[in-house]
């Protein structure tokens, strides 16, 4: 891959990439964060990367798998407790979105990612089985599993507003 | 429901779909920045531990309480079998770092936030962590776009991660810091000292408490220390009821060796 070819791959794939990790950390700056520190691994190693046949898939596994790490987590932590004034926001989004945001979260990494994959990003369980490395039963438990605990949440959600209607 | 979920997942991500805010020439940048120094790690490695090796001949090291502690084969796979000398040792009851024949201060560990104690090997390096444009999205409440640099993340013997690192904010106040659990801090060119000293797979021992709150004065310290405030906030009545049995300091003699329970502070990590 020239510089050119990867600078027209990351201008193209760089905001489609955020949204798909936003949708899984529910974080805007965390998301752009793991998949800018993706890209920078994939020209380090861009030999391995071209290998691949489906680089952005692979962009996404790092990203994914930097969002989890404890290292990041820690140092998370570490921030959040330093005395830093409170940041500019971005524009609220509408509630319904706040919602499906905070329910997400609250469900295990391994659902959270197989939904976000499968749902989102429209790979098919196989396909997701051999991104996240997980035998295919496990995915097809994990999605399940994943919207059922979903629904619990938006449900007893809903219990407590009365203007929103979700799913 | 899937087909809801789907749509919902969709508004979510195509509301957050940003162009990058670094442009891929720098991306390019940082990555062969990085390549460069990863080579000069590797060249330099021989001679640092050999120079560390034969510092810690000539340093009294605290702690020494290795017969004490339970045997290193306990510990996961990757650390050694036979216990070597350590690169560097951390006293976290005088809050040093000791490496190289030097003694740097450090802030380690709270009462309510301990660092895990033992034998701990270096498993990773970073310069600095970039945090580009970073705001905060819906669920976090605050936290700002910070830059950590000199960091190195060690594995612990009972598998959880701690880091050296520098603090790299307003090193002077003396403002409360809290010891974050699993975080051993210093002023940042002592944190660039240690991280050009140890590389992969350098051991670096943790050993004695956090110290009681009568140690609250910065002006104690001998050389530009950084504020020593995990402990006014340990002074404050224990409230982590799940915190690991810390006993006062006047009941451990500074030389012992205690193992903090991990799981506390796994709970206290866990962002």
């Amino acid at each position: 891959m020239t510089e050119e070819e990867f600078d027209a791959f990351y201008a193209s794939a760089f905001p489609r990439l955020t949204g798909q990790l936003y949708a899984f950390t529910g974080d805007h700056g965390e998301a752009q964060d793991v998949v800018q520190e993706a890209f920078v691994r994939a020209w380090d190693r861009r030999r391995d990367f071209l290998v691949d046949e489906a680089p952005e898939a692979w962009i996404r596994t790092v990203a994914m798998r930097l969002a989890v790490s404890r290292w990041r987590r820690a140092r998370r932590w570490l921030e959040l407790v330093r005395r830093t004034p409170p940041p500019q926001h971005t524009p609220g989004p509408d509630p319904e979105r706040a919602v499906l945001v905070a329910a997400l979260r609250k469900l295990p990494d391994a659902q959270r990612r197989a939904l976000v994959l499968h749902h989102l990003c429209d790979l098919s369980v196989e396909q997701v089985a051999s991104e996240t490395g997980a035998p295919v039963g496990t995915v097809k438990a994990r999605l399940s599993r994943g919207r059922a605990a979903l629904a619990r949440e938006l449900a007893a959600g809903e219990g407590e507003r009365e203007d929103h209607r979700v799913r | 429901m899937s087909d809801d979920l789907a749509r919902g997942l969709r508004q979510l991500a195509k509301s957050a779909e940003a162009p990058p805010t670094v442009p891929g020439a720098e991306v390019r940048r940082i990555a062969v920045r990085r390549r460069r120094r990863r080579r000069t790690t590797a060249v330099a490695a021989g001679g640092t531990v050999a120079a560390a090796l034969a510092a810690l001949l000539t340093v009294n090291l605290t702690g020494g309480g290795t017969d004490d502690r339970p045997a290193p084969a306990a510990s996961p796979a990757g650390t050694p079998a036979t216990p070597a000398p350590a690169d560097a040792t951390v006293d976290v009851s005088r809050q040093v770092l000791v490496i190289d024949g030097r003694e740097l201060p450090v802030s380690a560990g709270s009462k309510d936030a301990p660092t895990p104690s033992g034998r701990m090997t270096v498993t990773g390096k970073k310069s600095a962590t970039p945090a580009p444009g970073e705001d905060l999205g819906v669920a976090d409440a605050r936290a700002d776009a910070v830059k950590i640099p000199w960091v190195i993340s060690l594995r612990a013997p009972d598998g959880s991660t701690v880091f050296i690192g520098a603090r790299g904010y307003d090193e002077k106040a003396p403002g409360d810091y809290l010891g974050a659990p699993g975080w051993i801090s210093l002023r940042s060119d002592d944190a660039r000292w240690v991280y050009e000293r140890l590389v992969e797979g350098s051991v670096v021992e943790v050993t004695g408490t956090a110290p009681t709150p009568d140690r609250a004065s910065p002006s104690a310290r001998p050389s530009t220390a950084p504020s020593l405030v995990a402990t006014p906030t340990a002074a404050e009545a224990p409230t982590a009821a799940e915190a690991p049995a810390q006993v006062p300091a006047e009941t451990v003699t500074p030389s012992a060796v205690v193992r903090t329970e991990p799981s506390g502070l796994r709970e206290a990590g866990r962002g």
